[in-house]
């Protein structure tokens, strides 16, 4: 069976890109266009990985993320976050300052633009746990 | 009849008052003052049969007689009426004839009077007031100045000509204090006050030490000589012992004296007397102020270092502050940098991770041979230019002065392109867009350019509210016919509307409801266009209801209508 990767963003340009970096390795896709919608899509189809964006209406990333560690049920799917922006208060983001900021921490922290090869290469080394 | 005697910038002045006289900023009031604390219509003084009246017109900084702050009081002879920064004196009869003596009133560019008796020393008196009042909402401390003018009046041996030029002296410290913000020329005027008021001096100098070096550097100088003052140095004994101490330092014969006896200055120089006195604010030494003569010994008394202390004090007390200005206002210069380029940053990525992502699925299509990949690639890389030349373009608009290029244009047909462009968006998204123009309205000169790149912001975003919402729909209405002068064009929606807190921020710079798909940059740069031509934007707004923004625009039919 397929692994299953639930993309999220609200540009249909990102969820393109990030399908099409990931489609070569024979993942099953489902999409969400805000952070609303990734929890219930995350809930609901219970996918391997999400790869989400972090500026997005409704709910951003950050909030969507922490949600998903907050319920048992999806606390153990890895997330790659996506983001473009550089600093927040004078701290540059990355995985670890995430975890500082919302007390949660992703799998991955990408600045975008992000790299296809990247991206493939972080997806595989999280399914493959 | 009575009368207001003050003290103006151009001398002391007496206004006759009428049955009505009004004071304030503003040109037609009886009485005009170019004060800044003052408002337009600051106070109005009546006559009510013999009686005199005073009342506030809802000042800013209030009106006070005799120091009560009051909203009607009536006068009486010898009141003394604040309003801003002047202090008038209320009088009901003329004051009488001064008998051969001087009030110590002084005129710029006049010499103080030569003479006086022991009498003019209680007519001292109204200047001290007037010094007080020259001195209110300056960051100086009056208490001391006044405490030191106190001091200078009633000392016994003090002639009325050595008072008057001290008094002088103080008020026109107080008055470069009160009036100048450039530093250097306040520095300048204190100590052109100060060489005016020691006779003896023959030179002075405002030393000021580098906050981060300490090194110490003269930032303003004077000499009664032209040319002396860049001769040679100063004592630098004497000027490390008044800074290092915090004291002010006193040398009546400095060649006698034995604190400077191994000072070479003093020899080398032939400085004969001098005075120092430390810049110091909250135990912070900013500098010094230095005077010294090479005329003869005994120059200066006590009296004069007093003096000298007062100024500094004064002095201190403004470098202080705007030391502090400087640093709030580079920190908060840097912040402004700092979130511009964060935002300009977040833009930028997003819109290389589109051509990025766009290049990608654009080579993934060419190895495949999937022309349909290769079209969605190619959209995408050439959308995402299209951002960054709507980027820049925002980024000149919104940080160059430009007026508008004005140009005679239909704002119906203006909306209806705008309209047709975003039709194929809309439709995508579900949202109905209706156009209701106004076939009234004729050409009017506009900066086309500028518009349309407004409409596209606006209708743009009502698209954008309306989405994923059924039944929601876009109006854009133009309205010509409006009393006031204005023509309005309301881009109305039915979507999503915003919370107060988001209509408080929407035009404040990189700030977007839109993740990655907003800039940022189109209300602002909206904002700006529009008040370039002398409109404004308003915004009503409700949530889950809808927004409605209206851009009114001045009608100008003519090319000569345009200021």
């Amino acid at each position: 069976m397929p692994k299953k990767v639930l993309i999220v963003d609200d540009e249909a340009d990102m969820r393109d890109f990030a399908q099409a970096a990931l489609e070569d390795d024979g993942y099953q896709f489902v999409f969400a266009a805000d952070g609303v919608e990734a929890v219930e899509r995350a809930a609901a189809e219970k996918p391997d990985l999400i790869v989400m964006d972090v500026q997005m209406p409704k709910k951003d990333g950050f909030a969507a993320l922490y949600d998903i560690r907050r319920d048992p049920a999806l606390r153990a799917i890895p997330v790659i976050l996506l983001t473009g922006i550089a600093e927040k208060t004078g701290v540059r983001f990355d995985a670890g300052t995430v975890k500082e900021y919302m007390g949660e921490q992703p799998e991955a922290y990408f600045d975008k633009p992000v790299d296809p090869d990247v991206l493939r290469e972080a997806a595989r080394k999280l399914l493959a746990k | 009849m009575a009368t207001l005697s003050w003290n103006s910038p151009e001398g002391p002045k007496q206004h006759d008052l009428g049955d009505l006289t009004r004071i304030g900023r503003l040109p037609d009031n009886e009485l005009s003052l170019l004060d800044g604390a003052t408002s337009g219509l600051h106070a109005r003084i009546l006559r009510q049969g013999d009686a005199w009246v005073v009342e506030d017109n809802g000042s800013r900084n209030g009106t006070f007689v005799n120091n009560d702050r009051v909203s009607r009081r009536p006068l009486r002879d010898g009141d003394r009426v604040l309003v801003g920064r002047t202090e008038f004196l209320f009088r009901t009869a003329q004051p009488p004839a001064a008998e051969g003596g001087q009030t110590l009133m002084w005129r710029r560019g006049q010499p103080a009077p030569a003479e006086g008796r022991p009498s003019t020393v209680a007519r001292a008196l109204p200047i001290e007031e007037l010094l007080r009042s020259d001195t209110r909402g300056a960051t100086i401390t009056p208490v001391s100045t006044l405490a030191v003018a106190r001091a200078a009046v009633a000392r016994p041996d003090a002639n009325a000509a050595q008072l008057a030029r001290r008094l002088k002296a103080t008020y026109e410290i107080s008055q470069a204090t009160a009036e100048t913000l450039d530093t250097a020329e306040l520095l300048d005027r204190v100590l052109a006050a100060l060489v005016g008021l020691f006779e003896t001096a023959d030179r002075a100098f405002i030393l000021l030490s580098d906050p981060q070096s300490g090194e110490v550097t003269t930032a303003a100088e004077r000499c009664r000589v032209a040319g002396q003052a860049a001769e040679g140095g100063i004592s630098k004994t004497a000027l490390d012992q008044a800074m290092r101490s915090g004291d002010a330092v006193l040398c009546q014969d400095a060649a006698a004296d034995d604190r400077f006896a191994e000072a070479a200055s003093i020899i080398g120089l032939g400085i004969r007397s001098l005075m120092v006195a430390p810049l110091v604010f909250r135990d912070q030494g900013l500098g010094a102020v230095y005077v010294d003569t090479m005329r003869g010994i005994r120059a200066f008394a006590e009296a004069d270092l007093e003096l000298l202390c007062v100024a500094a004090n004064q002095v201190a007390a403004v470098l202080a502050n705007a030391r502090l200005h400087d640093k709030v206002v580079a920190s908060e210069r840097l912040a402004a940098v700092g979130q511009t380029l964060a935002g300009l940053t977040h833009c930028i990525k997003n819109i290389l991770q589109g051509i990025k992502g766009g290049a990608f699925i654009l080579d993934k299509g060419l190895g495949l041979d999937d022309l349909d990949r290769v079209r969605k690639g190619w959209e995408m890389v050439r959308r995402n230019n299209g951002f960054m030349e709507e980027l820049v373009y925002d980024l000149l608009t919104y940080s160059k002065q430009r007026p508008p290029e004005y140009a005679l244009a239909d704002l119906n047909a203006l909306c209806a392109e705008t309209c047709a462009y975003i039709e194929e968006r809309a439709k995508a998204a579900g949202v109905p867009l209706n156009l209701v123009p106004d076939p009234e309205l004729g050409p009017v000169q506009v900066d086309p350019k500028g518009i349309r790149r407004c409409l596209l912001n606006f209708v743009g975003n009502a698209v954008d509210a309306c989405a994923g919402r059924p039944g929601a729909a876009v109006t854009v209405e133009v309205q010509g016919k409006a009393h006031d002068g204005f023509a309005r064009i309301l881009v109305r929606d039915t979507g999503c509307g915003m919370a107060p807190e988001t209509i408080a921020k929407l035009f404040t710079v990189f700030f977007s409801t839109k993740g990655s798909k907003g800039t940022g940059l189109g209300l602002p740069v909206s904002q700006k266009i529009i008040e370039e031509h002398g409109g404004r934007i308003d915004v009503a707004s409700e949530v889950g209801k809808g927004t409605t923004f209206t851009i009114c625009l001045p009608v100008r039919r003519h090319e000569t209508a345009i200021a």
